[in-house]
């Protein structure tokens, strides 16, 4: 396998945890070479294919296409099949090995079968999850309006979710994918709302008295982690989503929490609390309800989201803006991963434990970028007008 | 019992937060609470002060016209500063005349810190409000709270002046 460096460039490249305006040399090299060529692409749905796997792949972090002489070479043919119909077959060849694939579907999904297979491209041939096929739910404020949209990992297929011309905020993807829960003030007070994207429908999950807000679901699906202020102050809940039960996991009459985010294996909540005066992290089990504080460096440290591979991205307080931080759950080792004019703030870890979406504010503008723990630039996720913010990538 | 277990709770909080911080943050509490009850709320009413029965937004109607002062606050600080009280005494007079009628205490913040963070934060300021209210004699029932944390700011300007403006609570009286 010609690639025999690469591996071993990745990971060093990987521990040195690069940051956004931290360059890092030998970026195209270290890729494996990929050579789309050999695929026939039929009429626009057959190009629309394979220009969504030529983004996708250079994407992943881990594929590089090339023109001519690649490490992998994918052959085939794209395009519709029948009147309504899209269908794309072939074979993907490198020296490692070689596998058939053929993705079918509906001719408005073309893009989805390209997401489809780059991501059994990247798990093929690297052995790793991609993540092309994931989503990215976010909040968008456009013309002084405030909704609730989506689009795929690369930031196609965007489209609005909620048109309540009210304020939508917080969107946090069920496991499944096939729903969301967000803070909507649709009915004057901010509740938190559970929409089934499969059924098109909405249901108030929270409107209790005062705050409901923040709601996220555990990797089980079982519950959801919200901020309710009930009981006259903003408080950590657990709520049995099947039961209705609600567990009340903090005790802070002078503070205020806020941001829950599940561990992968459910057991344990990260959260904001401003118990010490300044908001910073705490993690707390969802059984054993011991508060223990994880962050003590810069003044405040804020936003956190667990990943799947157990590190915890976060804002941190650095001068007057934010820059990202990933802290070790267990040692609370903090390492800042973002520097520069722009502020980086609201981070959300891709499924593939690599690529992180945040909102990068310059100027008073806000976007969504997606960044690369490992080295590449950082693209932003797409580049309509308005303000951009609280992005969450699904974890399917 | 809940609520003893509570403050055991708090006070194991406290004690990792002190055995384990660093100098810079040991003892130091830029929200710091004086000696009136309405500072350190709502740590001297707790529970108490539940909100129950139906929302306002949806069982009730605004009065639009009647309007008061907005209640200014410090950054990132709940408390309600003495020189703003006059202006909830002014609304808790109104309450005490006009028994029929309810108010929503909005919390608002300025455009620094998360986003989710001053979702809370704005909270805590309407239920300080509100805690204030319950001390000058209005019945918990007759008021509820919304925060709107940083999204709806009054004035768009990014400098302390608009901030000022911007760290609020503002009342709509609801019949």
């Amino acid at each position: 396998m010609r690639n025999a460096g690469w591996m071993i460039g990745l990971l060093l490249i990987g521990q040195m945890a690069a940051g956004v305006d931290v360059t890092i040399e030998k970026q195209a090299e270290g890729k494996v070479s990929v050579n789309l060529a050999d695929i026939r692409a039929q009429g626009e749905p057959g190009a629309l294919f394979v220009q969504t796997l030529q983004g996708n792949l250079n994407r992943s972090g881990w594929f590089h296409v090339v023109a001519a002489g690649a490490g992998v070479s994918v052959s085939g043919t794209a395009g519709r099949d029948g009147s309504d119909r899209f269908r794309a077959s072939g074979e993907v060849a490198w020296s490692g090995g070689r596998f058939r694939w053929d993705h079918s579907g509906d001719i408005g999904d073309v893009r989805r079968q390209a997401h489809l297979l780059a991501d059994e491209m990247v798990r093929r041939v690297l052995g790793r999850r991609g993540m092309a096929a994931s989503r990215i739910a976010m909040v968008g404020r456009v013309n002084g309006v405030t909704e609730i949209y989506i689009s795929d990992a690369d930031g196609g297929s965007m489209f609005r979710l909620t048109q309540d011309g009210t304020l939508s905020l917080t969107p946090k993807w069920e496991p499944t994918g096939k729903g969301l829960f967000y803070t909507g003030y649709l009915r004057g007070y901010p509740g938190v709302y559970h929409i089934d994207l499969e059924r098109n429908r909405r249901r108030l999950v929270a409107g209790y008295p005062g705050l409901n807000t923040g709601a996220v679901v555990s990797p089980d699906g079982q519950h959801i982690a919200l901020v309710l202020s009930r009981t006259g102050n903003p408080e950590l809940y657990v709520k049995n989503l099947a039961t209705e039960r609600l567990v009340r996991l903090t005790y802070t009459p002078h503070a205020v929490e806020a941001s829950p985010s599940w561990s992968p294996d459910g057991r344990q909540i990260v959260y904001v609390s401003d118990s010490t005066g300044m908001p910073q992290l705490y993690v707390i089990g969802v059984d054993r309800r011991e508060p223990r504080r994880l962050t003590f460096r810069n003044r405040e440290n804020v936003s956190p989201n667990w990943g799947p591979d157990g590190r915890i991205v976060h804002a941190t307080r650095v001068g007057a803006g934010y820059q990202l931080a990933i802290t070790d759950s267990s040692t609370g080792e903090m390492t800042q991963i973002t520097d520069g004019p722009a502020t980086h703030e609201e981070p959300t870890w891709a499924p593939n434990a690599r690529h992180i979406a945040c909102v990068q504010v310059e100027n008073y503008r806000s976007r969504i970028v997606i960044l690369d723990t490992m080295g590449d630039p950082p693209i932003p996720l797409h580049t309509l007008s308005g303000d951009w913010m609280t992005p969450n990538w699904s974890v399917w | 019992m809940m609520k003893h277990y509570g403050s055991w709770l708090v006070i194991m909080c406290a004690t990792v937060v002190l055995t384990s911080g660093c100098a810079g943050f040991r003892g130091r509490r830029s929200k710091a609470v004086g000696d009136q009850p309405w500072d350190v709320y709502p740590e001297a009413v707790g529970d108490d002060l539940i909100m129950g029965g139906a929302r306002f937004e949806e069982s009730r109607e605004p009065l639009r016209d009647v309007r008061f002062e907005n209640v200014l606050f410090g950054f990132d600080s709940f408390q309600v500063p003495a020189a703003e009280r006059p202006k909830v005494e002014e609304v808790a007079r109104y309450l005490q005349g006009n028994p029929d009628l309810v108010v929503v205490v909005e919390g608002h913040c300025d455009e620094r810190g998360s986003r989710e963070y001053n979702l809370s934060l704005g909270e805590q300021r309407a239920l300080a409000v509100r805690a204030y209210l319950i001390n000058l004699g209005i019945s918990p029932d007759r008021i509820q709270t919304v925060s709107y944390g940083k999204e709806r700011p009054i004035d768009p300007g990014h400098n302390e002046a608009a901030w000022r403006l911007n760290r609020r609570s503002e009342f709509v009286i609801y019949r």
